[in-house]
């Protein structure tokens, strides 16, 4: 087993192989420490963030489908939980100099899934503004091309375009999610 | 390129959760977190790197199988003490409200009462509304700042008390203690801080919890590790101690029964628990009952126990009563 692959590893995990999941760990603690300590400049916060993403890489075993590689999954949720982890800080600070409001909640079940789906979110909110309405009005309200071009009385050639640009722009933006370092 | 400080890294981790981050700061955020730094990692704590990965592991494991024993055996509730923190503090602390909402215990079996107390003459459970239990040691008081459970969870305490937290990476419990702050950073503690001692005392036995007073963070403390801070000095020590040992013996010590009658035991309970426990047959009053608690079992544990070594059986008919019932001793 020492040789399998990560997402053969993970596979094993997923069906409860608790020896599957010490060698996950082997392999990846110390990338996630490191990375997460220099980051985070706090020794204890890193090893509690450690601690958290194995945690939940357990607890969702069975619900986790892993898209591309292990590695990606959870390079995605280490940027995850250290960006989490700055907005909590942020939070405290102004907690502590009364500005209190409310912390809204970064707490999530699926940390890769919800940094996925923000980049996703930042992505289509960059795109120009009739571009980023076509492209909702598609995928949000899923109306057709046609409807589309309907509604907003433009020509249904200039909503594939649209579309097709916005298309273009998400993968390019995920292409760089993919290739996330750590 | 353009190095950001914390404060710009904060503000703009900030803006990437609320959705008002613009492709400029994006892009700023991306490339800082994929900067490599130059100069090597260097390693502050003084820990063979087989002992943190294996400690580390540890951890995990522990927190995994306190999600999977849910449903807890009695005698493991013990394992969900996740850790211990023993303060005792300076006076001084003269706000005194305290409010503990309508809390369910467990399965909604039985819930505990409002209070409105400032402080306690005799030991009592207590459940926080975000599910954290506390256990107020007599003659002490805590208080819940306004808000409590929004943001940050602050509380004050005076005198002593053993916490159980409930986990929150979001919503740091926050306890303070005269000039002394205490973090909880982890799960699960006990604090304990009287008034008129020059020492404040914080010890671990399981997780983490940072200390810190106005100036500077005083330690952060793991697994049987205290820090003493001495108040007159703003000095502070850390040293090593058996935490289990040290500190929790007072949360038991009202919680073993040998040879009492049940009549005894739920005056006990209604107090701890402030409730108001009756007999629907009396005759089961004078039950003795040889029975030991760990002293941080939420309500519903300890009546299932007793009820089940006293033949009885018990029911809720409204919120304020808990009846038992039964044939009488055996």
């Amino acid at each position: 087993m020492l040789n399998a692959t990560d997402n053969e590893l993970f596979n094993h995990v997923s069906n409860d192989d608790q020896a599957a999941f010490r060698i996950l760990y082997d392999r990846y603690w110390r990338k996630l420490l490191v990375h997460a300590v220099v980051k985070l400049e706090s020794e204890v916060e890193a090893e509690e963030l450690v601690q958290e993403i194995f945690l939940q890489l357990w607890k969702r075993r069975k619900q986790i489908q892993l898209k591309n590689s292990f590695h990606t999954y959870i390079a995605s949720m280490l940027k995850y939980e250290i960006l989490a982890r700055f907005k909590k800080r942020r939070q405290q600070q102004l907690l502590q100099q009364g500005m209190v409001n409310d912390a809204g909640n970064t707490d999530t079940n699926d940390a890769a899934y919800e940094l996925l789906r923000r980049e996703i979110e930042i992505t289509i909110q960059s795109l120009p503004e009739k571009c980023r309405l076509v492209f909702r009005l598609s995928r949000d309200e899923g109306l057709s091309e046609k409807q589309i071009a309907e509604q907003l009385n433009i020509a249904p050639k200039t909503v594939e375009a649209h579309i097709s640009k916005a298309l273009k722009k998400l993968r390019a933006s995920l292409q760089t999610l993919l290739c996330l370092y750590f | 390129m353009p190095a950001l400080t914390p404060e710009q890294i904060q503000e703009i981790a900030s803006k990437y959760f609320d959705g008002s981050i613009t492709p400029a700061e994006k892009k700023l955020l991306d490339e800082w977190y994929n900067t490599q730094p130059t100069d090597t990692v260097e390693w502050k704590r003084d820990e063979a790197e087989a002992a943190l990965e294996q400690r580390l592991f540890t951890n995990i494991q522990e927190q995994i199988s306190s999600v999977q024993e849910l449903p807890v055996v009695l005698m493991r509730t013990k394992r969900r003490i996740l850790w211990r923190v023993a303060a005792a503090v300076l006076a001084g602390i003269t706000v005194t409200y305290f409010y503990l909402r309508t809390a369910t215990v467990e399965n909604d079996t039985v819930a505990v009462k409002n209070t409105h107390d400032t402080a306690v003459t005799y030991t009592r459970y207590l459940t926080l509304e975000d599910g954290s239990t506390v256990i107020l040691h007599a003659d002490s008081k805590l208080t819940r700042s306004p808000g409590f459970n929004n943001g940050a969870r602050v509380v004050t305490l005076t005198g002593e008390a053993y916490f159980d937290i409930t986990r929150d990476t979001l919503k740091p419990f926050i306890i303070h203690t005269g000039k002394v702050k205490t973090t909880v950073l982890g799960t699960a503690f006990n604090i304990s801080a009287y008034p008129g001692k020059n020492t404040i005392t914080v010890a671990v036995t399981r997780g983490k919890v940072r200390v810190e007073d106005s100036e500077k963070i005083l330690a952060e403390l793991t697994p049987d590790q205290q820090v003493v801070y001495n108040i007159p000095t703003a000095n502070a020590e850390r040293e090593k101690v058996n935490a289990v040992a040290s500190s929790a013996g007072w949360v038991r010590q009202d919680m073993n029964f040998d040879g009492a009658s049940l009549a005894s035991v739920v005056q006990v309970l209604n107090k701890r628990y402030n409730v108001n426990i009756s007999f629907k047959n009396h005759a089961l009053e004078n039950c003795k009952v040889k029975v030991s608690f760990n002293g941080t079992e939420p309500l519903v544990k300890v009546l299932d126990l007793l009820c089940t070594i006293s033949n009885a059986s018990y029911t809720k008919p409204d919120d304020a009563n808990i009846v038992i019932d039964g044939e009488g001793c055996m």
